[in-house]
């Protein structure tokens, strides 16, 4: 069981990376670059969050319901920025909570009611192989994907500009990206990841997007009672 | 029903030499905590000072830990022990975290070793804890000396699981031996607040009832009553910048603890009073 759930868990964290990807890397990409500073200056206006859901495909076939709660505050100063992402689905993570920071990651354990606190440069997922500090690291990230507008397409939320994106490093956790940014207010709505075959590995939906009062103290909020362990 | 059976810290009156001997044991290890502290070297150095009547124990004590390369060492010394704690831990991101080490003691009462893993990955948490000690825990080191549920001498052992059967329910199950066999399952059902029902067995059956609330966005409560043939009453408030535990059993014992940040004290009775001061000081820390 541990396994399925790590191996969700790996879904999980390859849709918030491809995410990451797209907010920080896109703004870059020569073919997309007018696109990725329109999403940028937005996404970087004011503190925001949104609802991410949908389902991740297991190993063995089977579908995962995944859902999310991000919440973000954007700044200038990469000291002041923040980001924090609370689990709601699948049931067994329900609770847990990751928020990252300039300088650390907390993760947030509901079960042992424990925040785990480590330098950025320690973070590291399990079973993933990926940074976690890349998420903010803006050259990084714009070195390792490869951007290219598609075309547009009509969603619920409005007419939509189709991008794909394909990681240059071949060893990457997905072969292929596809994001939709809503063109009445520049931001994501829909994200898929493929693999090599082209097998959808995760598709998720973008929703609940408002701008929000959101304070450092609201998102570095944690029981009262819960042990705090500094690595 | 508690085992009659009181732990005494140190109920033989040491001869002079012997006496001699551990305060200057004593001074050497305070010493070796202010330096190591002094030197920057340490993760936290902790201070403290406890004190208890009849029969009358008297003893400053000295909690270093330190970061060496993935394990964290930690050293624990009274005036006659001390104990060396060995811990690393595998960190699985949101999945989980596991922690595990060994921990081994000296004294002039006796000695002690002790194994532990305890942690959570995904839907599932458990603890397993395995000792064995010439002489009750607490006459090693004065953190273990625990007036509820005193562990004697010889082998003891704990085992916990806990199981999420949903986002809402989560299944319990811990037996331990500490000298007496006790057994307990649980039900934790989580609403706003969460509501725990459960029935155990320690010198005979008792039920077991909990409730956790979130008061306000800055205090937390929680409390736990077992009652029956074995009886205890919990009661945690988490404030802001204060803690507070209360812990009462009959046959009567009882503690009580207060941390505000840095500071802690803990008040003790079992037949006799005692009271733990502590001061730690944190290193390398914004």
């Amino acid at each position: 069981m541990s396994k399925a759930i790590g191996k969700t868990q790996s879904m999980v964290w390859k849709l918030f990376l491809a995410f990451g990807f797209w907010l920080l890397g896109l703004g870059l990409a020569q073919n997309v670059s007018d696109i990725g500073k329109q999403v940028q200056d937005n996404l970087n206006k004011s503190p925001w969050e949104a609802t991410i859901s949908g389902k991740a495909q297991l190993p063995d076939g089977s579908l995962q319901d995944i859902e999310m709660h991000l919440q973000v505050i954007p700044s200038k100063n990469l000291a002041d920025q923040l980001v924090r992402l609370d689990f709601k689905k699948p049931s067994s993570l329900e609770g847990n909570f990751v928020l990252l920071s300039d300088k650390e990651v907390w993760n947030y354990l509901f079960l042992t009611n424990q925040v785990v606190i480590q330098p950025r440069s320690k973070a590291r997922v399990e079973g993933l192989g990926v940074n976690l500090t890349s998420l903010s690291d803006f050259n990084q990230l714009t070195d390792k994907v490869n951007l290219k507008l598609l075309g547009e397409q009509t969603t619920p939320q409005g007419a939509a500009w189709q991008i794909s994106g394909t990681p240059k490093d071949p060893s990457s956790s997905f072969a292929s990206m596809e994001i939709l940014v809503l063109k009445s207010d520049p931001r994501p709505v829909s994200i898929i990841l493929r693999d090599s075959n082209g097998k959808t590995l995760a598709d998720f939906n973008v929703n609940d997007f408002k701008r929000s009062a959101l304070t450092a103290k609201t998102l570095k909020k944690y029981p009262a009672d819960a042990e705090v362990v500094k690595k | 029903m508690l085992n009659p059976k009181r732990q005494t810290l140190n109920p033989e009156k040491p001869r002079a030499g012997l006496r001699l001997l551990r305060l200057a044991f004593c001074a050497l290890l305070t010493a070796m905590g202010y330096g190591l502290s002094a030197m920057g070297l340490a993760q936290s150095v902790t201070f403290g000072l406890y004190g208890r009547l009849s029969p009358d124990y008297l003893t400053p004590t000295v909690e270093v830990s330190y970061p060496l390369q993935d394990f964290t060492l930690g050293l624990q010394a009274q005036r006659d022990a001390l104990g060396v704690l060995l811990e690393n831990a595998l960190d699985l991101g949101p999945v989980g975290r596991v922690s595990y080490g060994g921990r081994a003691s000296l004294g002039f009462a006796g000695w002690g070793l002790q194994g532990f893993a305890r942690g959570g990955v995904g839907p599932v948490a458990a603890e397993v804890q395995l000792g064995y000690s010439s002489t009750p825990p607490a006459k090693l080191w004065v953190g273990d000396a625990n007036p509820v549920q005193p562990i004697a001498a010889g082998f003891n052992g704990l085992f916990s699981g806990r199981y999420r059967l949903s986002s809402t329910q989560t299944l319990g199950l811990s037996a331990h031996y500490f000298g007496l066999w006790a057994l307990e399952s649980t039900l934790a059902l989580r609403d706003q607040d969460t509501y725990t029902f459960g029935l155990g067995y320690q010198n005979g059956v008792y039920g077991l009832v909990g409730w956790r609330s979130q008061l306000d966005s800055n205090t937390l409560l929680e409390t736990t009553l077992r009652a029956g043939f074995y009886n205890r009453l919990e009661a945690a408030l988490f404030l802001e910048e204060l803690k507070l535990h209360l812990t009462l059993a009959y046959p009567w014992a009882g503690m009580l603890s207060a941390e505000s940040g840095d500071l802690r004290a803990d008040a003790d009775y079992d037949g006799g009073w005692s009271l733990w001061l502590r001061y730690t000081l944190r290193f390398g820390e914004e």
